[in-house]
């Protein structure tokens, strides 16, 4: 017995009402004089999460107020934070956090609004339908948000009035078209774009449409990072590099020999100066999860290693932003934009004129071998370098798919990747947990502590870090029989054979 | 849920406007309320403007609680509900027996838009001797409206003996005075008098004779929409907190 799910409706433009009206017939609509203007902020995270779902995000008049594509609509006072976990409790915090619980708001749009309450009333002045009217102004355009609050018991008024909002060319409110209507220019930013490949196209022109299409990811992202808003502008930018470095590799018989190297030099040194700063990054994210591994009486020894960090990275940050802003970066990298936009001055190599999906089949057919043949090798002594080798094998692997995926079944790539996620998420924390020990072993050594009491303190509790991660990676090394035997089963094997076209299926 | 029925067994004491105004007092306070009007004039739906319903005078409506509850009204108000039933008294102790048994459809199906209503006012018909008893013992709390006149003093006498008679718990009782003119000696007398002779059982609070109340008819809305500092819509709300802090 609850009424209809309240609706609102999207027009561009102001709201006609004597129009939309006309055919109430014995029911007649009343007006609020309407407030005064007052000026909205449009938020969103940089990757458009909120627009995404269909939702908008306004802040206006201290409040942070979320329309959902549903109708329902959630209000809460705004804070002085950035990032969601920042806002004070309520149910506007709870929706962004749980969506992009790193990424800071930012404002993609700002304009003048105007509000007003509507009535539809009957001929003895009862009311049956509330109505709510948001005009939004910006240089770019105007829309109109019209939301229906029905009365319980009253149904012919919202009937009327929706059927009215659609002939007049109403549609639901959606994050997309409020955007397209009040910043038309506005590019939306995707971190993982989909690159088509069609069954014919040529392994180079693949290899140069991918290229090109991360470049822009990366480039999206240097603001960004300029500006320190968040840490997922660096981590997207880097996400960026290596996957145009693992395009190079993958397609490394596309491009020429020397063009190959030439490359892989050239993007090796824009993701240099990024890594130390992401390092810290990560550290002081899992801050948490550090400080729960150690007895709380070593806690403040860690402390001190995170104000280090935290203090380092204050630097990183200013060195990466100057770099970032340099002319000599600028011009490097604005000179592989250009490049890729004009790749007819590449030099091919022997494999450029082949057809995308037969080099595809090729190479994911050898690395699934390739990892066969470090796997089988590998007992509970193998020393951890071949450990290391496999996960690499994996991850290259995985790219592999994942650059071609539009060229296969999306159900069996589904099926690929999710097979590998064990054997993957294992081969990772192993690596993980030795590259932590390895850099907390050289922090203890580089003297970027303090010296002191405080630094001895920092260095205890630093030692019972890196014993309990240790142990965490003599646990993580003795599943990876395990895992890998999980991954190694006659279906997938079948799975990888079907998708590589190979003998073994036809068989 | 809680039912607060107003009744009375003699006319013109104020019964509707107690229950138009408590019902509203009750929803301001943030609870859910369902308003029903019992009464065949539908006097409490006039003054929330709903219109009475046709349907409901229908004979076999009790066998169909969709159809019941979709003849619930929301009223201007938020968080309060108008069921503008018009019933038949025939119907009527089905109505309440079924109301305050928890596996029933009725029961299950008489729920707010966000979950139970919290309170639910009976304005009852007058004069309906024969199902009083129904009445009473579905309601929680029964609120008796009582003009300090000899005449209403008489009537009230009446239905404590009814309730002594029926074996009815004295306790839901829950009479007050209305109509109080401060400036007649009679009035004054006749509340000593009553407050003697039932310690402990009428309530403080005291709605005076107010044209404010006559006045609802004109604006069609509970007093303290038009009038809310003034006596009468004090009296409601000190009539509506005593109940809420004797329940």
């Amino acid at each position: 017995m609850t009424p209809r799910a309240p609706g609102s409706y999207l027009l561009t433009g102001p709201v006609d009402w004597q129009e939309l009206t006309t055919g109430l017939t014995d029911l007649r609509l009343e007006q609020d004089p309407g407030e005064e203007p007052t000026s909205f902020r449009l938020l969103d995270s940089h990757d458009q999460s909120l627009r995404a779902k269909g939702a908008v995000l306004l802040e206006y008049d201290d409040r942070m107020h979320l329309l959902q594509a549903g109708g329902e609509s959630l209000s809460q006072p705004s804070g002085p934070g950035h990032f969601p976990g920042e806002l004070p409790e309520g149910p506007v915090r709870a929706v962004t956090e749980a969506l992009f619980p790193l990424r800071c708001f930012l404002t993609l749009v700002e304009g003048r609004m105007c509000r007003r309450s509507l009535r539809v009333v009957d001929d003895e002045g009862k009311t049956q339908l509330r109505l709510e009217e948001i005009g939004l102004e910006t240089a770019a355009g105007r829309l109109s948000l019209v939301t229906l609050r029905p009365l319980r018991g009253y149904d012919r008024a919202p009937a009327l009035i929706a059927s009215a909002l659609a002939a007049a060319g109403a549609g639901p409110l959606s994050g997309a078209a409020v955007l397209t209507t009040l910043a038309p220019d506005l590019v939306p930013y995707v971190a993982k774009p989909d690159i088509a490949i069609a069954g014919g196209d040529s392994a180079f022109d693949v290899a140069v449409r991918t290229i090109s299409a991360y470049l822009a990811v990366a480039r999206a992202n240097e603001p960004g990072v300029i500006e320190d808003l968040d840490s997922e502008f660096l981590h997207d930018y880097r996400v960026a590099l290596r996957k145009i470095r693992s395009a190079l590799s993958l397609f490394k018989e596309v491009f020429g020999q020397v063009q190959t190297e030439e490359m892989k030099v050239a993007f090796s040194a824009l993701m240099a100066p990024t890594g130390r700063l992401r390092d810290l990054d990560v550290y002081l994210m899992e801050r948490e999860a550090y400080m729960s591994r150690v007895p709380e009486a070593l806690r403040p020894g860690l402390d001190v290693m995170f104000d280090a960090f935290a203090k380092e990275r204050r630097s990183a940050h200013a060195a990466l932003a100057k770099h970032l802003k340099s002319r000599a970066y600028q011009g490097r990298i604005s000179a592989l934009v250009t490049g890729f936009d004009h790749p007819e001055g590449f030099v091919r190599g022997e494999a450029g004129t082949e057809a995308a999906s037969g080099l595809a089949r090729r190479l994911i057919w050898k690395r699934y071998r390739k990892i066969c043949k470090i796997a089988a090798g590998i007992g509970a002594d193998t020393p951890d370098d071949e450990v290391h080798e496999l996960r690499i094998a994996c991850k290259k692997f995985r790219y592999l798919i994942e650059f071609f995926a539009p060229l296969f079944p999306a159900k069996s790539v589904r099926k690929l990747i999710k097979a590998m996620k064990a054997l993957q998420d294992n081969l990772g924390n192993f690596n993980d947990y030795s590259v932590q020990q390895a850099a907390l072993g050289s922090l203890v050594a580089s003297g970027r502590l303090p010296t002191g009491p405080r630094g001895l303190e920092a260095a205890q509790s630093i030692g019972a870090l890196i014993a309990v991660l240790h142990q965490e990676q003599i646990r993580e090394r003795a599943r990876v029989m395990e895992t890998f035997a999980a991954f190694d089963s006659a279906s997938t094997r079948a799975l990888v054979a079907r998708l590589c076209q190979h003998r073994e299926a036809r068989a | 849920m809680r039912v607060i029925a107003c009744y009375s067994n003699k006319g013109g004491v104020g019964k509707t406007a107690t229950a138009v105004n408590l019902a509203y007092a009750c929803a301001e306070a943030g609870l859910r309320t369902l308003l029903c009007d019992l009464d065949p004039q539908g006097a409490s739906s006039f003054y929330f403007r709903v219109k009475p319903s046709k349907k409901l005078k229908d004979a076999a409506f009790f066998e169909d609680v969709d159809r019941f509850t979709r003849a619930i009204r929301a009223s201007d108000f938020d968080n309060l509900d108008i069921l503008p039933a018009n019933l038949s008294f025939r119907e009527f102790d089905v109505f309440l027996s079924r109301m305050k048994n928890s596996r029933s459809r009725l029961k299950k199906a008489l729920r707010a838009v966000d979950g139970d209503y919290d309170v639910i006012l009976l304005d009852c018909p007058p004069n309906i001797s024969a199902l009083s008893e129904a009445v009473f013992k579905a309601a929680d709390q029964v609120v008796v409206p009582v003009i300090p006149t000899t005449l209403s003093e008489r009537t009230f006498e009446q239905l404590l003996e009814f309730f002594a008679d029926n074996g009815l718990k004295m306790g839901k009782l829950s009479p007050f005075f209305s109509m109080v003119q401060a400036r007649k000696s009679l009035h004054g007398e006749t509340m000593a008098r009553l407050r003697g002779a039932h310690p402990e059982m009428f309530l403080a609070a005291e709605l005076p004779f107010s044209t404010d109340v006559e006045r609802m008819g004109v604006f069609r809305e509970p007093v303290a929409c038009f009038a809310a500092a003034r006596p009468a819509a004090r009296a409601f709300r000190a009539l509506f907190e005593e109940l809420q802090t004797g329940a």
